[in-house]
């Protein structure tokens, strides 16, 4: 009877044994060089250095770009430049206020020869500024170029 | 045929009846491109192109004015009247107006035109070949007598 239950015993602390370092390895080499000690190196479950620092400027900054890829997706196939610029991501930069001026303007320039439709938001962050010539009006690039040049005239001022 | 826009705007288009004819570009929409031009955006919203006198409101009645101004005429249908130009103006229910959503261009060939939105533009079969969710159906077919001088 004594002999049984030690028998028993032992198998269950081996297969338990297995269970358990299959499920810290996982089913795939890497995974058990992640997380297995291996002879003769050092192993690191989590990382040690200082925590990442993401400061406002650049949380902004990453904010308006996934809204600015959201925004794409969400206007579909429109040409209502009224449709395009309520779409809940576009509403959202306009949300972010003076905060999204010069995102919008450096995503402005970045588009160069084939800018988007910022021109609804800039007029309205910056309260009914408008530097496009009637004569310029829905040429993209010149619109563009106009408030890039509002933007450096703007600078200047400063 | 896999496009920018979303597939499912539009059902009525697959590889047989369409084919996409410029890359994907903001510079024009469909109004602009069904009117002869690639340069412009057109809308009623003050800061872009809108003809002079047409009233800056998002109605069909608007957008038939543009093409007015143009020496279009609203007609019967999109057939291909040798001789002439034709345009389709897309509306869709909204609450308890309609409002325009889009202009597609008959080509010589019979087949038609069109800039959607900021992506591509294409050539489609059918002018109804574009309709569907995003642009609802065929309000108005307009028609002038082709310019003699080519542009």
């Amino acid at each position: 009877m004594a002999s049984w239950i030690f028998t028993t015993q032992v198998t269950n602390i081996t297969v338990v044994a297995i269970a358990s370092s299959f499920l810290l390895c996982g089913p795939n080499a890497d995974a058990a060089q992640d997380v297995c000690p291996v002879r003769d190196q050092t192993s690191y479950i989590h990382p040690t250095g200082p925590p990442v620092i993401v400061d406002a400027a650049l949380e902004r900054s990453i904010q308006f770009q996934r809204l600015v890829s959201k925004w794409r997706s969400e206007r579909g196939a429109t040409s209502s430049i009224a449709e395009m610029c309520t779409t809940p991501a576009y509403l959202s930069i306009l949300a972010m206020g003076p905060d999204a001026l010069p995102l919008i303007l450096g995503q402005l320039q970045s588009e160069g020869d084939d800018p988007d439709h910022w021109f609804v938001a800039l007029h309205y962050i910056t309260k009914g500024v408008d530097p496009v010539s009637d004569q310029d009006k829905g040429d993209m690039v010149k619109m563009s170029k106009a408030w890039l040049e509002w933007a450096g005239r703007k600078d200047d001022a400063r | 045929m896999p496009g920018s826009w979303p597939q499912g705007d539009f059902p009525g288009l697959n590889s047989g009846n369409c084919q996409i004819t410029s890359p994907a570009t903001s510079a024009y929409n469909c109004i602009a491109w069904a009117a002869g031009t690639n340069k412009q955006w057109w809308d009623p919203n003050g800061l872009y192109y809108w003809p002079p006198n047409v009233p800056r409101e998002v109605t069909i009645e608007a957008v038939v004015q543009v093409y007015e101004v143009l020496g279009f005429s609203i007609c019967i249908g999109g057939m291909l009247e040798p001789g002439f130009e034709k345009i389709a103006i897309f509306a869709k229910q909204s609450g308890n107006k309609r409002v325009p959503t889009h202009a597609a261009r008959q080509l010589d060939s019979g087949e038609w035109t069109s800039k959607l939105g900021a992506c591509e533009d294409i050539s489609h079969a059918e002018a109804v070949s574009v309709s569907g969710p995003a642009y609802g159906n065929v309000a108005y077919f307009m028609s002038r007598p082709k310019s003699p001088y080519p542009a």
